[in-house]
């Protein structure tokens, strides 16, 4: 019979050298934060094709729940779950992060999504990985080097491949994330158009983020996410927009959003639908920053725009 | 891998695979006919169970996280007082969910009207998105927050006249 | 009655079936991968006799054999120790198949159906192409259902006999076919008919496959056997086109209707397809004259039949669609142009006794007040036609229909479905009936004491047959037809009961058909409903969001308000989200119902007036909201968004 047979052992290391030990012993092993990804996969039950013999469960790690805040960044455990994460971040998280959580909407899985999870599936399923690349957040990776566990910290971008997915070492771990909390002076755009998991060839998530200063733009950083293909994100990109200065009329916006489309078509192939979707989302952000740029109190002390 | 825990109020020691989803468990291994949806990852909502007293898609739970806790599937559940609360609600508010998805949504109404209760100043938008984890539409918005608000009214009273 | 208390995991086999991953092609064989001898596989070659399922008129085969005619078609079935092992030896073994080079598209299954009536004689084609046409086309896309449901069909052999478990909503398929297949007489096979909910007819069929299957590897192995599925439903693709001819006055002088329904590989039921859906097409008002055609075609899709409804909704969907092309100048809301006009009652024809639908002006009239009708469609049309897609993705639709319930009076002639009413030697009642559904019985028991007086409200007098090899075959649960259809026969049976029983010495029996065969007319129409949809396309998805919903529904017969208010609102959301619609946070369903109180009256068929009044009303709202004149069901942000960016066909 299968069971028994063919049941992945179950390792539940109680601290981060436990799990370096474990994985070094372990031959091909599914590292399991919140599982709820996992879980959620076509063929997770059985194990159809799969090379794993062993699961290491992080649920016991009490390093990976951990939270702590200064002035300037917030630095999560990678067990802390994305519900607990908007409760705890709500009066310090940037808002596109928290809208983000938000967007998954139900309880019921953000209590069993784990930030270091969400940052792991190789084809990302939420639009976490876009908001906090767009965030420059910084990650903790652990992984197994010539025996030995090793521990750097890295931008969240780095995690992205050239094929847009994301690629961590294997045995690798997230063991943390940091985050700048929030500022007055960042602009946040969040996209979540469509249903991972009901139509996820038809979903795009985005993220905008960037420093205004009156009409310009600086740090600018766009992030896309089309999940069932791929993350892309560029410093061409972003420079576009750091170029730029507002309030731009149609034409500008027009080529911008066909620079935009330029640089994914170079990379992906998306839906016509994906693309309409991502030209609203663009479109937005211009609408935002425009009135940004027409508002700011400078342009009250005399100058005009006639 | 043997699983000790406690299912609609039976213990029970189980030898499972230790990756096999709890749906799976209820469904094939002890033929519980409240759960009966495996919808593979398209988060369906049709399979919510309570466990250690809030709601769960049973399909997310893999069995070696289940030692020592305690499940109540809709199949316990229907004879508690609080399915009382919740099918007045239904009556009062003059429609139900339909077969389909009548086991999982009252499970998830009750556990959402207990945080409720916790904390009444929950937006409405809040509540229809925790009620939208559930993918069939034979409720109607309104009629869904109507119910839930009952709910939560009725366990309010209940509390208050308790205390 | 046998049980499976004695099971267990340790003493049943477990079967799962391998679909075909690829539509129409060749199949040569399988790469089988090496299995133990605890797995045990069943092909079409091995099934005894025919390698198919009987169902009405119509054969469908088990598995695949020689030829694969649609992707997702059963190839084999895989039995073993465990789900788990079978799942993942199924996962290993791939068919052999070799592509069919004559690829054709779908083609003519029977002699299409016409039908014409009118006063008014067809005009010709010199005198049609005079006179000014309002033309409009519609396309229902053949859609594949499929929830999350699983169920498990056992089958175990007891004694001489055989006990199938299975949800079903029609057994006696299952006895014939599972008796034919295993040679077992079919009084010694036990049917346990599991509760089951059917939102689109998911149990009528594909149980019976299942069913066959698991009784098959049963007898052969003398292991119980559980099989594991989904539950499914497959509808057609319906393509209807209407042209009416107005005459020089502006009279309706003429409406041609042309509707094809592509069933599929393997077609069923299609006569009675087709005389249902020619009841959607007839117009609600007054023409010279009206011819329809209705073709009912073959292909290599997945067979598509019976899906909540046989054809009528979306024929009686693209007449509501139609009405709102018929007002020829923007001046006029098509609310508004079908009261200018005095329709009067539609001609008696052989398909449906006249209709005047004048009767249900008022309830019209409150709906269109309700949700500001007429202001609305004038203010999107405006601003459709000035500012473009710019200005306006609003749209309020409109549309009506009337139920109708059951199989045609052609059907029922020659139908064996029939039920029985005895009165027997205790003076008990005593009803004989494959049919059942709690809500039915409860209807039925209050029929029966009202007509039979002398058991008025005494305890124990009704008596429901339980369920055994003698059990009456009265035909599937689908189409209203228990609600509809069998109580009023069984008023009549119950009626006659009353007057003879004091004369003829007891038991007394009254067999009788389900659907009443003696009809002038292939239906009876039984309600009335018109509904409004009120939505707007999604900047942010391209979604259809439905805003806001208010209908009325004209009841002949009501006897529980709550229940049929709570039905009708679960149809119209169902409706919808086969549509492709989603609702809104703050959508509502504004519904009234009005209960004409005919005691003689039908209990109506909600399902299709609900059906057919919201696929009516979502697809003229989406028509003003995208401007496009026919958009496609069901729609979805792909085909939305293709449609505003004017990449699509649409004119």
């Amino acid at each position: 019979m299968y069971e028994g047979v063919s049941s992945p052992i179950i390792h539940r290391p109680k601290t981060l050298s436990e799990f370096a030990q474990t994985s070094q012993k372990a031959t091909s092993p599914l590292i399991w934060s919140g599982g709820s990804s996992i879980m959620t996969g076509k063929n997770t039950y059985p194990l159809i094709n799969s090379n794993f013999d062993s699961i290491i469960y992080l649920g016991d790690i009490k390093e990976l729940e951990d939270f702590q805040r200064n002035d300037r960044i917030a630095e999560f455990g990678a067990m802390v779950n994305l519900y607990d994460l908007a409760n705890y971040g709500k009066n310090v998280l940037p808002s596109i992060l928290l809208e983000a959580i938000n967007s998954i909407g139900v309880s019921i899985i953000t209590k069993r999504a784990t930030l270091g999870g969400a940052l792991s599936i190789v084809n990302p399923v939420t639009s976490i990985v876009p908001v906090m690349i767009a965030l420059n957040a910084s990650v903790e990776l652990r992984y197994m080097k010539k025996k030995r566990f090793k521990n750097h910290w890295i931008q969240a971008s780095q995690l992205i491949d050239k094929n847009g997915q994301i690629s961590i070492p294997p045995k690798g771990l997230i063991t943390k994330v940091r985050v700048g909390v929030s500022d007055m002076s960042t602009f946040g755009k969040f996209l979540k158009a469509g249903s991972y998991n009901r139509s996820p060839e038809e979903t795009v998530f985005g993220a905008f983020v960037t420093h205004v200063n009156q009409n310009t733009l600086s740090q600018a950083h766009l992030v896309l996410t089309f999940p069932t293909v791929g993350t892309y994100t560029s410093r061409d990109m972003d420079n576009i927009f750091n170029s730029l200065k507002f309030p731009i009329g149609k034409d500008g916006e027009s080529s911008l959003i066909k620079s935009i489309s330029t640089f994914i078509d170079s990379s992906f192939s998306i839906l016509p639908l994906q693309k309409a979707l991502l030209e609203g989302f663009i479109e937005d952000i211009v609408g935002s920053l425009n009135e940004i740029a027409l508002t700011e109190p400078n342009y009250a002390k005399g100058e005009s725009y006639e | 891998m043997k699983i000790e825990c406690v299912i609609d109020g039976k213990m029970l020691s189980l030898n499972l695979n230790s990756n096999k989803p709890l749906s799976l468990v209820l469904q094939e291994d002890l033929d519980n006919s409240t759960v009966n949806a495996h919808c593979r990852g398209r988060l369906c909502g049709l399979c919510a169970v309570l466990m250690d007293n809030e709601a769960v898609l049973s399909c997310m739970v893999p069995a070696f996280e289940l030692n020592e806790k305690e499940i109540r599937t809709f199949e316990t559940f229907q004879k508690e007082r609080s399915m009382r609360d919740i099918e007045r609600a239904y009556d009062e508010v003059g429609v139900k969910p339909c077969e389909t998805c009548y086991q999982s949504r009252s499970i998830i109404i009750e556990s959402l009207s207990n945080k409720l209760l916790e904390r009444p100043n929950t937006p409405s938008e809040q509540i229809i998105s925790e009620l939208s984890v559930i993918d069939c539409s034979c409720m109607d918005t309104e009629d869904m927050l109507k119910i839930v608000k009952r709910v939560t009214d009725l366990k309010r009273r209940r509390n208050v006249r308790r205390s | 009655m046998a049980d499976r208390k004695g099971f267990t995991k340790y003493n049943i086999q477990y079967g799962l079936i391998l679909r075909s991953p690829i539509g129409h092609s060749k199949l040569l064989g399988f790469n089988l991968p090496n299995l133990d001898k605890s797995f045990f596989i069943l092909k079409g070659e091995d099934l005894e006799g025919n390698n198919s399922i009987s169902f009405i008129d119509g054969d469908i085969p088990i598995f695949a054999s020689g030829e694969i005619a649609y992707k997702g078609q059963p190839l084999l079935a895989l039995f073993g120790t465990d789900f788990e092992s079978v799942e993942i030896a199924l996962s290993k073994i791939t068919p052999i198949t070799e592509p069919i080079d004559e690829e054709s598209g779908p083609t003519e299954f029977i002699e299409p159906y016409e039908y014409s009536f009118g006063k008014e004689q067809i005009p010709s084609d010199e005198e049609l192409s005079k006179m000014r046409k309002t033309e409009s086309e519609f396309t229902f896309n053949a859609t594949l259902f499929s929830n999350p449901y699983r169920y498990a069909t056992y089958a175990w052999l007891d004694g001489k006999g055989i006990t199938i478990e299975s949800p079903s909503q029609w057994e006696e398929p299952i006895r014939k076919n599972v008796s034919y297949h295993t040679g077992i007489s079919e009084n010694l096979i036990e049917i346990i008919n599991q509760k089951h909910f059917s939102k689109r007819d998911e149990y009528l069929i594909t149980p019976v496959i299942f069913s066959v299957i698991a009784a098959i590897a049963a007898k052969k192995t003398g292991l119980p056997t559980r099989m594991r599925s989904v539950a499914r439903a497959a509808r057609p693709q319906f393509k209807i086109k209407k042209t009416t001819y107005f005459d020089e006055e502006g009279n309706m002088a003429f409406e041609d209707a042309d509707m094809s329904v592509d069933q599929g590989a393997y077609p069923i039921a299609p006569h009675e397809l087709q005389r249902q859906a020619m009841a959607g097409l007839l117009p609600l008002y007054r023409v010279g004259r009206f011819r329809g055609r209705v073709s009912i075609l073959k292909s290599f899709n997945a067979p598509a039949s019976f899906s909540g409804g046989l054809g009528y909704p979306e024929a009686s969907a693209a007449s509501s669609v139609h009405i709102s092309k018929l007002p020829m100048k923007n001046t006029l809301t098509p609310i508004q142009y079908f009261d200018s006009f005095d329709s009067g009652s539609t001609k008696f024809n052989d398909i449906l006794p006249s209709i005047d639908i004048s009767e249900y002006q008022d309830s019209i009239e409150k709906i269109s007040e309700l949700s500001s009708y007429n202001r609305k469609w004038m203010t999107n049309s405006l601003m459709k036609s000035e500012f473009g897609l710019m200005g306006n993705i609003r749209g309020i639709g409109f549309a009506m229909a009337v139920g109708i319930a059951g199989f045609s009076t052609t059907f029922a002639k020659h139908s064996p479905f029939e039920a029985q009413i005895t009165y027997t030697q205790k003076h008990n009642i005593s009803l004989n009936t494959s049919g059942s559904s709690s809500r039915d019985i409860e209807y039925w028991k209050s029929i029966i004491e009202n007509e039979i007086v002398e058991k008025k409200g005494s305890e124990g007098a009704f008596i429901f047959i339980e369920r055994s090899s003698d059990t009456i075959d009265s035909g599937p649960d689908t189409l209203n037809r228990f609600t509809s259809c069998l109580t009023p026969q069984l008023k009549e049976a119950a009626m006659k009961i009353d007057s003879i029983k004091d004369k003829e010495k007891p038991p007394i029996s009254i067999r009788f058909k389900v659907e009443n065969p003696n009809s002038p007319c292939e239906f009876e129409p039984s309600g009335f409903g018109a509904e409004i949809i009120e939505l707007s396309i999604s900047e942010y998805s391209y979604k259809p969001v439905v805003r806001n919903i208010w209908a009325t529904l004209n009841l002949d017969n009501v006897i529980n308000t709550k229940d049929v208010k709570e039905r009708i609102k679960r149809h119209i959301l169902l409706t919808l989200e086969e549509c492709g619609a989603v609702l809104s946070n703050t959508c509502k369903i504004n519904l009234s119902i009005v209960d004409h109180n005919k005691n003689d009256g039908i209990l109506s068929s909600i399902v299709a007036i609900a059906k057919s009044m919201t696929m009516g009303a979502f697809l003229n709202a989406l028509k003003q909201a995208t401007g496009k004149e026919s958009p496609e069901l069901p729609t979805g942000a792909v085909n939305i968004e293709s449609l505003l960016s004017g990449r699509s066909n649409e004119n």
